[in-house]
């Protein structure tokens, strides 16, 4: 099979829709056909990676516990827009999951050097 | 959809066999369930749905096949961690059949 | 006649500004869903008038993982007190 660089860019907030969930699941399944691929939480999307959520409060699925999977799934690139954290006055030592911290220029390289750019 | 009557519960099943009622899942159901997919459960079997029972409490998920590798990669060692092993007790779609047994729902992502 | 105004996106909605462009003194503003991002760092309320109470959903703060960095102007709520706002109030003014 091919291999293409494909970036998934999850950009919501992780309960008020399914979308968080959608972009993450697609991202899956892209791992499991064994594409390189590049995960980024952008604006919203950096919500998702605050410690302690508890969705059971919502009747929901907690994301945080989903996001571990990641790895698993062998995807290594899990990525973070460092300006949406400081939108939000988030520290990146306080997210859930290990992340790497990108500049603006580095968000831009990233998307320049994938084949597909994917983002919800 | 088909039903099962173990131990005087009515066990349902979707169209492909998951459990529906997931907190319905004990070892005895488990051993039945093995028995339709011709799998007779020795302790290498127990020892993985144990581990992807503990995956989905954790995650809330059920594992595609290469993240189920990957974590018994992970919990049991290289020896075990690998498609071939996990393969050679569950079969080819050893994810699906797994989670199957394991009283789970259908893996996300499974091709 | 006093309005309890929800508001159900994140800050990135913009639906505070719009709400603010018609609130009234006396109004109370309830954030509930991804509106609770609102009563967070950094702390976009700043700009309302003390003249509105502000209350958050208690569920939804706890399941975004928000709850310890509530703003201390904002009052978390639960179901119950919810409901007895809804009624409280003279009518309810949804912002999605």
């Amino acid at each position: 099979m091919q291999h293409k660089t494909l970036t998934f860019i999850t950009r919501q907030a992780p309960y008020g829709n399914n979308k968080a969930k959608l972009i993450m699941d697609a991202a899956l399944a892209a791992a499991v056909f064994e594409q390189q691929v590049n995960f980024l939480f952008m604006d919203d999307g950096v919500f998702q990676l605050i410690q302690k959520q508890n969705a059971e409060f919502i009747s929901s699925k907690t994301i945080g516990r989903a996001l571990e999977t990641l790895e698993l799934y062998g995807i290594e690139q899990v990525l973070v827009d460092a300006a949406s954290l400081q939108e939000r006055h988030i520290a990146a030592d306080d997210l859930s999951i290990p992340v790497k911290i990108l500049k603006a220029k580095e968000v831009r390289q990233l998307t320049t050097n994938s084949d597909v750019v994917i983002n919800l | 959809m088909s039903k099962l009557n173990l131990q005087a519960f009515e066990i349902s099943f979707d169209d492909e066999g998951y459990l529906l009622t997931l907190d319905r899942w004990n070892e005895s159901v488990a051993v039945e369930l093995a028995s339709r997919e011709n799998i007779k459960l020795t302790e290498a079997h127990w020892e993985i749905i144990r581990l992807i029972r503990k995956f989905h409490q954790r995650y809330q998920m059920a594992p595609a096949s290469r993240a189920l590798i990957s974590y018994v990669r992970k919990e049991l060692g290289s020896d075990k961690g690998r498609s071939v092993y996990v393969m050679r007790l569950f079969g080819g779609s050893a994810a699906k059949t797994v989670a199957k047994i394991a009283g789970l729902p259908k893996p996300d992502n499974c091709i | 006649m006093s309005a309890l105004h929800t508001i159900s996106g994140s800050p990135s909605s913009g639906l505070l500004d719009s709400c603010l462009k018609l609130i009234c003194p006396g109004d109370g503003i309830l954030f509930i869903q991804d509106g609770v991002y609102y009563g967070c760092p950094p702390y976009l309320i700043d700009c309302v008038s003390k003249d509105n109470a502000l209350f958050a959903l208690r569920e939804d703060l706890l399941a975004r993982g928000v709850f310890s960095i509530l703003a201390e102007r904002i009052d978390p709520v639960g179901y119950g007190r919810f409901v007895e706002l809804t009624v409280d109030y003279d009518k309810v003014i949804s912002w999605s």
